[in-house]
C-alpha cells in the first residue's frame, strides 16, 4: 500500500496523477499442484494439516481437497502421531496424545490415494521467548472531513534472545461476548397509515458466546537482524476507541524457523507488489514439500514446526479524558425477540472461552 | 605529405583526420605553386569561447581538418582563392572567401545555434563521421541537442535524450537509470569529466543529475568501446562539461517549474585561469502539502546540486583542467517500506549524496604526441533515517572509486593511438546501521568494508589503412583484486548457500588477497568504405565488469548496494558482435544506418526471492548468477541540415537471462532464458524540430515501445489462510504497448537585440493526448474477507504519468 502510494505521490509531485486501472486477463487451465498448510506448535493440538490444490489465480471457487490420504507426523525420537481426515482435505492429531516440544524435530509423512508419497523437509520446533508486557497508546486522528478518528495503538513488548538469529510472526485475536448472536429488521406496520418501518430486531445468545475480530490476511513477521538481544517493541495493531469498556485481546508470538520466515516473507513481498518499480521480482515460493520419489514435482505451501507464546489482556481504554464517540444505536428503537439462538461455530464466533478470559 | 603536420609553430590536430585531408593533401601535391601557411582559431560568438573539434573543410581542395584543444587548425595551401567552411555541432556554420598570397592567421567566430534555433544535431562533429570512421554505436549529443528537445516538466535531461537513440531503453517512467542493449543499468560508465558517477538520479528516477548548462557535449558508446574504457560491460557515457570562458565573465540561469539554475564563468586570471561555477536546486515541497492525504502531505522532496570546473593554461603545451561537483537529494516518505529494516516506522527520509573531483593535464610534445594524465575520486553515498523513537535509527553505505589514468596519443595521418595505464581503487561502505537516540532497540550494526582494486593497460589505435579501410583495434588488459582485511564463509558442500549452512569462516588480513581475476578485453572495429557516400563496418568487443549493484526490485533504488566481485560473485564479463550498414545522401543531408549486434554475458546477477539485501554479509546467500544474452537490429534514419530536422529510430532486440544452478530451488524458472524485465523488442522514435524564423522553433517527440514483461501468475492457493499467487513462467506476458507524443516550442521574443541581456521562453507539453501508458501489470488478491470465495483476484495496469504535463521555463544570458 505504501509503496503505491509513493508512486502516486511520485507523481502528484510532477503534477500528474497516476493510475491504476483493472484489466481483464484471461488465465489459461493449469496442472493442480498438491498444495500442503500445515503447523505443529507447543500449544495445546489438536494440530492440522490441510491438503488441497491449487486453483486457476481468477477462480472464486474454494480450494479442492485432497482427501483419502494417510497423514502422520514423526518426531527425532521415531515416535510417529497419525492424523485423522475429518472434512474438506483436513486431517488432525489426536489431542490427548500429541503436543508439539520446543527442542524436538517433527517430520511430515503425506500418501495420497494414488500412492504417491510427499515428506517435509525436518523441523525444529524453537522455543518462542515470552510476550513481556502488551501496552496500549492513545492517538487522536481526525479524518480529512472532520469527523474524530482516535484509536489505540497496540504494542508489544519482548526480551529478544542474544547470540541468535530469530524470526518472529505475530498474530491478534480480539473476542467480545456478545449478548445478541443475531441483528436483523423486522418490519413494524404503523395502523395508523399503513405503512410499515423496518426496526432493528435483536436475538439472544442462549450460551456464552464470543465475537473473534483479527486480522484474517495480515503477516506480520519481524527478526532481529537489527535488534539481538534487545527488547522488542512492536506496534501489532489499531484498535478503535469506540468504548471506555476493557478491550480484551490475544496475542500470540510465533518463533519461526529460518526458512519458514523467508517463505512468508517472500509472500508478504509478491502479495503486496503494487506494479511500482519497488516491486519484488515475482517468483514460486519454494516452500518444504518434497514429492520422495519424484525431486521436479513442484509442491506448494509448507509445514512448520513453531513455538508459540501467547499473552492475553484487557487493554484499559478509561484512562483517556475525552469521551467516546456516541454509539450509532442511541435513539434507535430496538426489538428483542422473545427466542434466543445458539453461537454457531466459525471463525468469527466461538463457544470456548477464549484462554485468559 | 608530412608538410602539413611539421611547420613549428602550428598546432598538432588533437582528433582523428579524416579522408577528406588526406585527398585534399594528395591533390595539393600536384600543384606546384608556392605554399603559404594559413592559421585560423574557431570561437564561440557567444562568450569567445574556443571550440574544440571544430570541422573545417576547404572547398576548393576538399581539405579538411579539426581544431585542436584550443580551436586552432591549420593548412599548407598553394597561393589562390578559397572558401573555408567551418561548422560545429550546436553552432551555425560559417563561410569565408579568402585570397591567400602569404601566411596568414584568421579568427572564426560561429553563432549559437540556441540564438538562431536553426538546427539539433544528434552525433557527429563531422558531416560524414557516420560512414567515416570504424565507430559502431557511437554518438555524441550535444548541449543544445538535448535542451531542445521537449522534456517532462521542462528538465531537459541527457538520459532522456540518450532514450531517443536506437538501442538505449530504461524500465519505464520514473525508473533509474538506463539499460542499453540488452544491460543492466549498472553496466553503463558514466563519466562526467572523468569523474565516476555511481548513481545518475534526482527524484528517484525522473530527472539526471547532469545539469544541462553547463556540459557541452556527451559521448555515448553502446558498441565498439575503445580499449582506454573499461568496467562496465554496456556502455560509455562520456559526459564532458564546457570550458569556462576565458575572456569575458558571462552569467546564465533559468527558472523552472521542477528546479532553477545559475551559472557564471570567465576569466580569473586573463589568458591563463579562467573558472566557471553553476548550482542548481529545488524546493517542489509545496506540491505536497496541499494534497488531502495526509500520508502524502507527509512526502517531501529536494535535490541541488554544485558543479565547479576551472581550467588553468600553463602554455599552449600545457593546461590543466580541475572539476568538482556535488550534488545531494532527500526524499521523506510515510513507512518503511522501501528500506526492508522492518520495523514499523512512521516515516522514513532518504538521502543520497554523489561527490566527486577530478584533475586533468595535457602536455603536448609536438602536434602529434600529447600526454595526459587524469585523477579522479568519485563517491555516491546513499543512506536512510528513521526518527521514531523506539527504533530511531540511521543507516549509511557507500561506494567510491579513485583512480589515475595516464596515456600517451600520437595522431597523424595514418594514426590515432593511445597507450595508457589505469589504476583504480574501489570502496564500498556496505552498511552501517547505528541507533539514533537513547532509548532505540536497533543494534549498531555495520558490515565490513570491500576494497579492491583494479588494474588496467591499453593500447588503441584508429588507423587509416587506406581511404578505403580504417580500423580502430584495442587491446585492454585488466587485472582485479579483491582486497583483505576480509572473512570469506565458506559453506556446507553440496548444498545452496545458506545462512544456516554456514560451516567455517576464513579470515584474511590486510594486505592479503582474497580473490583475483583478469582478463584480455579485445576491441576491434573495421570501415570500408563502399563509395563516397557509404560505408560496412563490423565490430567485436569484450569487457569485463568487476563491480556490480545487486537490486531485486524492479528499478533500482537509491539505497541499492553496490558489490565488488568476491570468491562467490564472479566478474561479469560481455562479448558483443555487430555490424552496420551506413549511408549518406544529398551530400550528408541524410544520414541512413543500420546495425545489428549479439552479446553475451557471463556472470549476469540475479537474486533469491525473500531475501533482504539490505546489510547483509553473506551476499553470496541472496544473488544467484546466470547468462545473459541480447541481440537485436538498429535503425537511425536523420535529417541534418535545413529548416527541418531530427531522426528517426527504430529497434528490434530481445535480452534473456538464465539462471542456472545445481540446486532445484536455485533454478530460476527451471533454468530456461526468460525476457529481462527491461526487455523491449520493437522500439521507435521520431524527434523532429522546425525553425520557422529567428523568433520561433517547434519541436516534436514520439515514441513508440512494445510493452515490458511482466510475469502473471499460473495459479494460486491458500496457507493459513492467505492467498498465495504461484508463479511459473517469469516475463511471459507483456503490457500493453507504450506511445506517447511530445511537444515543445522555443521562444526568442527578441532575436534582433545584440544587447547583452539575452532570454528565451521554452513551453512544452508531455504526452499530448494523454495516454495512460502502462508502466506495469500487477495483482492482487482482495483479501479483505474471510470467506474465500468473496476474495476475487484482480489484475490492474499502472501508469506512472496517465495525463498531459505541460510545463514552461524561462531561460536568460547576460
Amino acid at each position: 500500500m505504501k509503496k503505491n502510494e509513493i508512486i502516486i505521490a511520485l507523481a502528484l509531485f510532477a503534477g500528474l496523477s497516476s493510475c491504476i486501472d483493472p484489466i481483464d486477463t484471461g488465465t489459461d487451465d493449469i496442472v493442480p499442484k498438491l498444495v500442503v498448510d500445515g503447523q505443529v506448535t507447543n500449544l495445546p493440538g489438536p494440530y492440522s494439516v490441510k491438503l488441497g490444490q491449487s486453483e486457476p489465480y481468477d477462480n472464486a471457487s474454494i480450494t479442492r481437497a485432497v482427501a483419502n490420504a494417510t497423514v502422520y507426523i514423526m518426531d527425532d525420537e521415531g515416535n510417529r502421531f497419525d492424523l485423522l481426515e475429518g472434512t474438506r482435505g483436513t486431517y488432525r492429531t489426536d489431542s490427548t496424545s500429541f503436543q508439539g516440544v520446543p527442542g524436538r524435530t517433527y517430520t511430515l509423512h503425506i500418501r495420497t490415494l494414488e500412492g504417491k508419497e510427499y515428506q517435509s523437509q525436518p523441523q525444529y520446533l524453537q522455543a518462542a521467548p515470552p510476550i513481556d508486557t502488551i501496552f496500549s497508546r492513545f492517538v487522536e486522528e481526525v479524518s480529512p472531513n472532520g469527523i474524530a478518528r482516535d484509536f489505540f495503538e497496540i504494542y508489544l513488548k519482548s526480551q529478544d534472545i542474544p547470540g541468535e538469529e530469530n524470526f518472529y510472526r505475530w498474530k491478534w485475536a480480539h473476542y467480545d461476548s456478545l449478548k445478541y448472536c443475531k441483528q436483523g429488521f423486522a418490519p413494524v406496520l404503523d395502523p395508523e397509515n399503513g405503512l410499515s418501518t423496518n426496526y432493528r430486531l435483536y436475538t439472544y445468545c442462549c450460551e456464552p458466546c464470543w465475537e473473534i475480530t483479527r486480522c484474517n490476511n495480515c503477516l506480520d513477521l519481524g527478526n532481529d537482524q537489527y535488534t539481538d538481544g534487545r527488547m522488542l517493541e512492536r506496534l501489532i495493531t489499531k484498535i478503535p476507541y469506540d468504548s471506555r469498556d476493557d478491550y480484551f485481546m490475544v496475542v500470540e508470538q510465533y518463533a519461526l524457523s529460518e526458512k519458514g520466515y523467508r517463505f512468508w516473507n517472500s509472500v508478504l513481498g509478491q502479495t503486496n507488489n503494487t506494479g511500482g518499480i519497488f516491486d519484488n521480482p515475482p517468483a514460486s515460493i519454494p516452500g518444504n514439500i518434497s514429492n520422495v520419489n519424484d525431486a521436479q514435482e513442484q509442491v506448494l505451501g509448507l509445514f512448520l514446526a513453531s513455538g508459540v507464546s501467547r499473552k492475553s489482556v484487557y487493554v484499559k481504554r478509561d484512562y483517556v479524558l475525552k469521551p467516546p464517540p456516541d454509539d450509532p444505536n442511541i435513539g434507535v428503537t430496538i426489538l428483542l425477540s422473545p427466542n434466543c439462538l445458539g453461537c454457531m461455530e466459525s471463525i468469527f464466533r466461538t463457544g470456548r472461552k477464549p484462554p485468559g478470559w | 605529405m608530412k608538410k602539413s603536420y611539421g611547420l613549428p609553430g602550428l598546432f598538432f590536430l588533437l582528433f582523428w583526420v579524416t579522408p577528406f585531408q588526406l585527398q585534399g593533401q594528395e591533390k595539393l601535391a600536384v600543384v606546384k605553386n608556392r605554399e603559404v601557411s594559413f592559421l585560423g582559431v574557431v570561437k564561440s560568438r557567444d562568450d569567445n569561447q574556443a571550440l574544440i573539434g571544430a570541422n573545417v573543410l576547404v572547398r576548393e581542395t576538399k581539405a579538411g581538418a579539426y581544431t585542436d584543444l584550443n580551436g586552432n587548425f591549420s593548412f599548407q595551401l598553394p597561393q589562390g582563392n578559397y572558401t573555408f567552411i567551418v561548422s560545429y555541432i550546436g553552432y551555425e556554420s560559417t563561410k569565408l572567401q579568402l585570397t591567400l598570397t602569404r601566411d596568414t592567421t584568421q579568427v572564426f567566430l560561429l553563432d549559437p545555434l540556441a540564438n538562431f534555433l536553426e538546427e539539433i544535431e544528434v552525433s557527429g562533429a563531422a558531416q560524414d563521421r557516420n560512414i567515416s570512421t570504424p565507430n559502431l554505436g557511437a554518438a555524441r549529443l550535444s548541449s543544445t541537442t538535448i535542451k531542445a528537445l521537449p522534456s517532462l516538466l521542462g528538465e531537459a535531461d541527457v538520459l532522456k535524450g540518450l532514450q531517443l537513440l536506437p538501442g538505449v531503453t530504461s524500465v519505464g517512467e520514473g525508473a533509474t537509470g538506463l539499460n542499453v542493449r540488452g544491460g543492466n543499468i549498472d553496466q553503463n560508465l558514466i563519466l562526467m569529466d572523468d569523474i565516476p558517477v555511481f548513481y545518475s538520479s534526482h527524484l528517484l528516477g525522473f530527472f539526471s543529475v547532469f545539469n544541462p548548462d553547463v556540459m557541452r557535449d556527451v559521448t555515448f558508446y553502446r558498441g565498439g568501446i575503445p580499449a582506454g574504457y573499461g568496467g562496465r560491460t554496456a556502455s560509455v557515457l562520456d559526459i564532458r562539461l564546457k570550458d569556462p570562458a576565458a575572456d569575458k565573465w558571462l552569467y546564465q540561469g533559468g527558472i523552472g517549474l521542477i528546479s532553477s539554475r545559475m551559472m557564471a564563468e570567465g576569466p580569473v586570471v586573463p589568458g591563463k585561469l579562467s573558472l566557471l561555477v553553476a548550482a542548481r536546486g529545488s524546493a517542489p515541497n509545496y506540491i505536497f502539502k496541499v494534497l488531502p492525504n495526509p500520508s502524502l502531505r507527509e512526502i517531501d522532496a529536494n535535490f541541488y546540486e554544485f558543479t565547479a570546473k576551472a581550467r588553468y593554461r600553463f602554455s599552449d603545451y600545457d593546461q590543466l583542467s580541475l572539476t568538482a561537483f556535488f550534488s545531494e537529494d532527500a526524499f521523506r516518505i510515510p513507512g518503511d517500506s522501501l528500506t526492508a529494516l522492518e520495523v514499523n516506522a512512521t516515516s522514513t527520509l532518504f538521502k543520497w549524496r554523489n561527490s566527486g573531483a577530478s584533475a586533468r593535464w595535457n602536455h603536448f610534445f609536438n602536434d602529434a604526441l600529447s600526454f595526459q594524465v587524469a585523477g579522479a575520486i568519485g563517491t555516491y553515498q546513499p543512506g536512510f533515517s528513521i526518527p521514531d523513537e523506539a527504533y530511531a535509527a540511521k543507516f549509511s553505505s557507500g561506494v567510491s572509486q579513485r583512480y589515475v589514468k595516464a596515456s600517451l596519443k600520437e595522431f597523424n595521418a595514418k594514426h590515432n593511438a593511445e597507450l595508457g595505464v589505469m589504476v583504480s581503487g574501489y570502496r564500498i561502505q556496505t552498511g552501517d546501521l547505528q541507533p539514533d537516540s537513547e532509548t532505540s532497540a536497533i543494534n549498531a550494526l555495520s558490515l565490513p568494508d570491500e576494497r579492491s582494486t583494479e588494474a588496467a593497460a591499453f593500447i588503441n589505435d584508429e588507423w587509416t589503412i587506406s581511404e578505403k579501410v580504417s580500423v580502430m583495434a584495442g587491446l585492454r588488459y585488466s587485472w582485479y583484486s579483491y582486497n583483505g582485511p576480509g572473512r570469506v564463509f565458506q559453506y556446507e558442500p553440496g548444498e545452496p548457500r545458506e545462512l544456516s549452512g554456514i560451516s567455517d569462516t576464513v579470515y584474511y588480513n590486510q594486505g592479503e588477497r582474497i580473490a583475483t581475476y583478469g582478463g584480455f578485453e579485445p576491441r576491434l572495429a573495421l570501415k570500408i568504405s563502399t563509395g563516397p557516400s557509404g560505408s560496412v563496418k563490423f565490430g567485436y568487443n569484450r569487457v569485463i565488469q568487476y563491480l556490480q549493484l545487486v537490486s531485486n526490485t524492479t528499478s533500482a533504488l537509491p539505497t541499492d548496494r553496490w558489490k565488488s566481485s568476491d570468491l562467490y560473485t564472479k566478474p561479469q564479463i560481455a562479448d558483443q558482435i555487430s555490424a552496420g550498414v551506413f549511408r549518406n545522401f544529398k551530400n550528408n543531408e541524410y544520414e541512413v544506418g543500420l546495425e545489428g549486434y549479439y552479446k553475451l554475458v557471463q556472470n549476469m546477477p540475479d537474486y533469491r526471492s525473500g531475501v533482504s539485501l539490505l546489510l547483509l554479509e553473506a551476499t553470496e546467500t541472496a544473488i544467484l548468477q546466470g547468462k545473459g544474452r541480447a541481440y537485436g537490429v538498429e535503425l537511425l534514419v536523420r535529417k541534418t541540415k535545413g529548416r527541418l530536422t531530427g531522426w528517426l529510430s527504430y529497434t528490434w532486440s530481445s535480452t534473456q537471462l538464465l539462471i542456472d544452478s545445481p540446486y532445484d530451488e536455485d533454478r530460476t524458472f527451471s533454468g530456461k532464458y526468460y525476457p529481462a524485465n527491461f526487455d523491449r523488442p520493437h522500439v521507435g522514435n521520431l524527434s523532429a524540430t522546425y525553425r520557422k524564423n529567428r523568433r520561433v522553433s517547434f519541436s516534436a517527440n514520439f515514441t513508440f515501445s512494445a510493452g515490458r514483461p511482466v510475469t502473471f501468475p499460473e495459479s494460486k492457493y491458500t496457507v493459513d489462510g492467505i492467498f498465495i499467487p504461484n508463479y511459473i513462467n517469469r516475463n511471459e506476458d507483456r503490457t500493453p504497448s507504450y506511445h506517447r507524443l511530445d511537444l515543445g516550442m522555443k521562444i526568442d521574443p527578441d532575436p534582433r537585440n545584440t544587447r547583452r541581456w539575452k532570454s528565451y521562453w521554452n513551453f512544452s507539453l508531455y504526452n499530448v493526448y494523454a495516454r495512460r501508458n502502462p508502466y506495469s501489470l500487477f495483482f492482487r488478491t482482495k483479501n479483505n474477507t474471510a470467506y474465500r470465495a468473496l476474495n476475487r483476484v484482480e489484475a490492474y495496469r499502472l501508469s506512472t504519468i496517465g495525463t498531459i504535463v505541460p510545463a514552461i521555463t524561462y531561460e536568460f544570458k547576460f
